[in-house]
């Protein structure tokens, strides 16, 4: 799987004459099997990317290109675009209707036409992935707390068996410990199944700790794009942007700042503790 | 002084039932809560999905009556509802979604909304309009229209329809939950500096420990029960407890943790990077 933007632009409005860009000459690739944090302000363009991505709208000029193929090629199948490409929603908990959980999940993968046998094998793997236990697959989507339901939205969205999964601040309203449960959820997918992950989200801490690249948005231009260690060093740029570096980061560069002659590559609360110890051992 | 708030053993219980309306199962959201929260001050409700947080604030404007249990409100009695409406102006409440609790065109009218519905005199409401907007830095978006605004310029236009209703106390329910960091910040100190300048109580119920740093108290909730109380500092020196309960202490304090596991002497109440960085300053110039 590759995902090709070449100077992608997207404006709101051309019509009505009060333009606005969303997106402005994007160049970009998405690699097979990356864990891609996107992070910018709200108004960033970083929603309106994730929806071209899986050709839900269509950009203003540029081209997309799948696998080399260009998405809004005649002859170019959208539906099975959307099923490689699967997107979840921002509280994708909203568009979960059936009567139970495993009706749910099934929605998508019996839209397929697959056999039956296949749809439920498809939609009990996906619902095991997401951790969710068999006791729940009867129960109605909205007995099962905020964490839960958000896990159900996933799987029916890996039921479909994505080769890429875009995901719209998908931690965004969850306690602590359901954060971290869909972000491990995530890696697992990605290491152990090899499904791309793309991950809009608004925590720098977040993006730190799992993504292995960054993409940073700034009104509608993509302004840095890179590992984690490597963006994150760009602090200054990014602060005049209005974003900050993870708190980990900030902590090491402050103590810089002061005079410390700290190592400042680390970007998890883990490196910065051992960046911190080690220097202090040093000192005496 | 008599506490604004005073609940004692405080349990809600909400009943399932199935299509003939049985009731098929007991859900204990509230197990016994009790506490007192003094007029003016500042207090934070900690606590993970489902540990009854919102609940409890429910109790508090008389959207939800207790099941057993007593709740005094600004020395009313909760669960009769004859002082619903006189509990609802002392109390105002902040929901989490900013589009479910704007009900109008235009930004004044909305603001406007909840004290003429409590019969206050047109020329007040004007001035009140002015005076609440202003106190968020709202006023200059006063003609606009609500559906324009991100969602933490809502959460101030919500705010200010509160402040004119004029209440002794307003209840934040996870209302930043939905806003990126800059609009959660922006909320934050508008309620803080309400707090600080007019008086006014607040009650904010979140996950997010970075918003609890200025509370006077905070207690923390699982599974229906206070499970811990104290002072911001108090609280996040036992971060593997918060843990228990889901939740999570801020990058900071997570950093002066693992530094004092691997036996950095670090003060165990460290609350921010600032202090976090001034400590490991200290024990630089130390050694």
């Amino acid at each position: 799987m590759s995902i090709q933007l070449e100077n992608v632009n997207y404006i709101y409005g051309e019509s009505s004459g009060q333009e606005k860009w969303a997106l402005k000459n994007i160049n970009l690739t998405l690699h097979d099997n990356e864990f891609v944090g996107i992070v910018g302000h709200t108004g960033s363009g970083k929603s309106t990317l994730t929806q071209l991505l899986n050709g839900l709208e269509k950009p203003s000029s540029g081209q997309i290109l799948y696998n080399g193929q260009d998405i809004q090629a005649e002859g170019f199948s959208k539906k099975e675009l959307r099923r490689k490409a699967g997107l979840v929603f921002q509280y994708p908990e909203h568009q979960l209707f059936e009567v139970s959980v495993i009706k749910d999940v099934e929605f998508g993968p019996r839209n397929l036409g697959l056999t039956n046998l296949e749809v439920e094998k498809r939609s009990f793997d996906a619902l095991k992935q997401v951790g969710i236990s068999d006791e729940l697959l009867d129960v109605a989507p909205f007995a099962l707390s905020g964490g839960q339901k958000r896990r159900v939205a996933i799987a029916g969205v890996l039921a479909m068996q994505p080769e890429v999964l875009i995901l719209d601040e998908p931690t965004a309203g969850l306690d602590p410990a359901g954060r971290t449960e869909i972000l491990e959820l995530l890696q697992r997918l990605h290491r152990e199944n090899n499904i791309s992950v793309i991950l809009v989200s608004h925590s720098m801490d977040d993006v730190a700790r799992y993504a292995e690249r960054i993409l940073v948005m700034n009104q509608g231009e993509l302004v840095l794009d890179g590992a984690p260690e490597k963006v994150f060093r760009y602090r200054k740029e990014l602060r005049e942007i209005g974003l900050d570096v993870p708190q980990s980061a900030n902590i090491l560069y402050e103590l810089r700042d002061r005079g410390m002659d700290v190592d400042t590559n680390g970007i998890t609360p883990e490196q910065a503790a051992q960046n911190i110890a080690d220097y202090l051992r040093r000192q005496s | 002084m008599q506490p604004i708030i005073d609940a004692k053993d405080l349990v809600h219980e909400y009943s399932q039932r199935d299509e003939e309306g049985n009731v098929t199962g007991i859900n204990r959201a509230l197990d016994g809560v009790s506490l007192q929260v003094e007029e003016g001050d500042f207090i934070a409700v900690l606590g993970a999905n489902g540990s009854g947080k919102s609940t409890f604030a429910k109790h508090l404007n008389a959207l939800l009556t207790p099941t057993e249990g007593t709740l005094y409100v600004g020395g009313m009695e909760c669960g009769d509802h004859t002082k619903d409406l006189d509990i609802r102006k002392t109390v105002g409440m902040v929901f989490q979604n900013p589009d479910n609790q704007i009900i109008s065109n235009v930004v004044e009218e909305d603001v406007g909304f909840g004290p003429e519905n409590i019969g206050v005199p047109t020329a007040e409401i004007w001035q009140r309009m002015e005076d609440a907007l202003k106190n968020v830095g709202m006023y200059a978006y006063r003609k606009n229209s609500p559906n324009k605004l991100s969602g933490g310029q809502k959460q101030r236009v919500a705010i200010a329809g509160i402040l004119a209703m004029k209440p002794k106390c307003i209840i934040l329910d996870e209302s930043t939950a939905m806003l990126d960091p800059g609009g959660r910040k922006a909320v934050i100190d508008t309620i803080s500096r309400i707090n600080r300048e007019e008086k006014i109580t607040v009650i904010v119920i979140t996950h997010y420990m970075e918003e609890v740093t200025g509370a006077d108290h905070v207690y923390v909730m699982d599974s229906g029960k206070v499970v811990m109380e104290g002072s911001p500092r108090e609280i996040f020196a036992r971060s593997h407890e918060l843990e228990e309960h889901r939740l999570a202490v801020p990058e900071a304090v997570k950093v002066a943790m693992l530094l004092r596991d691997q036996g950095i002497p670090l003060p165990e109440d460290i609350l921010d990077q600032e202090e976090l960085v001034d400590a490991v300053e200290n024990l630089w110039i130390q050694r």
